[in-house]
């Protein structure tokens, strides 16, 4: 596996349950849960449980002048990278900057100023504010990341709803296996909080009435979240070359498409993508130790991805403990895929399965061991962490301890 | 003042105050670059200050708000001096709108 995996040499995390890596992880392993009522968000309608970020102050992290240009999902993306472009020590000793790139997901793009600008319009209150199609664009993140830094490379964003920061963190790791960089920031980025969002998503009728339930019997549906995770991705020999220690290794990807119906999921489409994230990353179903679930806690998600989970990993005589980390901190849409990474990385560097909360009891039909409620200790060397959106875009990753 | 000198010519003629409305747009021009100690005069270069397309478009939405006018002005517009850009959106100020001296 070792011949094409790529270190990890930087994280970053802005989430509901911490605003840096230390934060997330250690209420990941304690089982906090940052869902939360939010009618006082969107009121009169039925979503009155979310996973906001009450606690991001924008002003601790940019100047005002920054913050009229930057929308609030750019801006959860920029506090993590800087937080991972720290970590992989190029603060200090930047890397040749036209030879990195950067690839954020966002499913969502800037959501939070096109609605105020169409509520400020409709209702007679003035204009859209002035720079509000480069705060809104799905780039946005890319953009600021890449000018923060001095990065010169191949720098955009990628969409694909909920898998959208699992196909970037591929995509640049790609990038960097064609050789045309050595370096790559990945992640997903989303904010999601704004009334007309919600309200749309109301209407959608998966949104749970409670709380986030993966697995269990019981569950209602899912939670939004939101935040950002990134990562610096880098060509193992490079990392070396500078004597830096991988924090773990990205193994690779797998990818499919289910051509099929728009909001219900389609196992065998998830099955592929697991299936090819393990070809990609050169290992068998056996080698895998633990799957970080896309686990939204819909009915439908749960059941299915259970059923493909099963088709790959079945039929061990212990079976395979599949987390989702959703149970958390709702689903942060684009940038789950992201978050969740980190959370399986944490999982490898620290030996702990990170639990599945909120859990009640087994539902026959998602028949997987949920590390129900309590973080586990288990020595794990290589896991899985599936995103799987809207629309029938499946993604699976590989992740290897960094001396697997 | 301002760099043309038919501008000045005109103002005298219709009573217009040039001064003040130069003014009141480098205030406009101060108030979004980031240099906020900078001395900004209609001789100041654009690369001693560094105004950038976001100062112009938030100088353009300020401007329209303040006089309820349009001032259909790129944001990628070609300016050496501060002089050159408080010209240009002057031009889009209608005369009836522009303090008098």
């Amino acid at each position: 596996m070792t011949a094409k995996a790529t270190a990890i040499t930087g994280r970053g995390v802005v989430s509901s349950l911490g605003l840096d890596v230390a934060g997330f992880t250690s209420a990941l392993f304690a089982g906090e849960c940052a869902i939360d009522d939010i009618s006082d968000l969107a009121p009169a309608i039925r979503i009155k449980y979310g996973a906001p970020l009450r606690n991001f102050a924008a002003l601790d992290h940019f100047d005002e002048r920054t913050l009229a240009y930057l929308d609030r999902f750019t801006q959860f993306a920029a506090v993590a990278a800087r937080q991972a472009w720290r970590e992989s020590g190029f603060s200090d000793a930047p890397p040749a900057l036209d030879r990195v790139g950067v690839v954020i997901g966002t499913g969502v793009s800037g959501i939070d100023i096109l609605d105020e600008g169409f509520r400020r319009f409709l209702s007679g209150q003035g204009r859209p504010r002035p720079l509000t199609v480069p705060m809104t664009m799905g780039s946005a993140p890319a953009s600021r990341i890449a000018r923060e830094f001095g990065i010169r490379g191949p720098t955009f964003g990628v969409t694909s709803a909920c898998a959208s920061a699992a196909h970037a963190i591929i995509i640049g790791n790609a990038l960097i296996r064609s050789g045309l960089i050595d370096v790559a920031v990945v992640g997903g980025t989303d904010s999601c909080f704004c009334d007309g969002f919600l309200r749309a998503w109301d209407v959608l009728r998966v949104v749970s009435p409670d709380t986030c339930r993966p697995f269990s019997a019981d569950r209602r549906g899912l939670i939004m979240g939101e935040g950002s995770a990134v990562m610096v991705l880098e060509r193992a020999e490079h990392a070396a070359a500078r004597g830096r220690a991988p924090l773990a290794r990205f193994l690779g990807g797998g990818m499919t498409s289910d051509a099929g119906d728009l909001l219900t999921p389609d196992s065998t489409g998830m099955t592929e993508a697991m299936r090819l994230a393990l070809a990609d990353a050169g290992i068998d179903a056996d080698a895998v130790d633990y799957i970080n679930a896309h686990g939204t806690g819909t009915v439908a998600n749960d059941r299915t991805e259970a059923q493909a989970i099963n088709t790959l990993f079945g039929g061990r005589s212990t079976p395979i403990p599949v987390s989702s980390t959703k149970s958390m901190i709702g689903h942060a849409m684009g940038a789950s895929g992201a978050i969740e990474a980190i959370a399986t990385i944490a999982a490898l560097r620290d030996g702990l399965l990170p639990p599945t909360v909120n859990f009640l009891r087994p539902d026959p039909e998602c028949a997987v061991d949920a590390v129900p409620n309590v973080a586990r200790p288990a020595d794990i060397a290589v896991a899985l962490s599936n995103s799987f959106a809207f629309g029938g875009l499946n993604v699976s990753l590989a992740f290897g301890r960094a001396d697997a | 003042m301002s760099t043309n000198p038919q501008d000045q010519q005109a103002s005298v003629m219709t009573g217009i105050d040039r001064t003040a409305i130069e003014t009141q747009i480098i205030d406009f021009i101060r108030a979004e670059i980031q240099n906020k100690s900078a001395v900004l005069t209609m001789a100041t270069r654009r690369d001693e200050v560094e105004i950038d397309s976001i100062d112009i478009v938030q100088v353009i939405f300020n401007l329209e708000e303040k006089y309820g006018i349009e001032v259909n002005l790129s944001p990628n517009t070609q300016f050496e001096t501060v002089g050159e850009l408080v010209d240009a959106l002057i031009a889009f100020i209608p005369e009836e709108k522009l303090p008098r001296s």
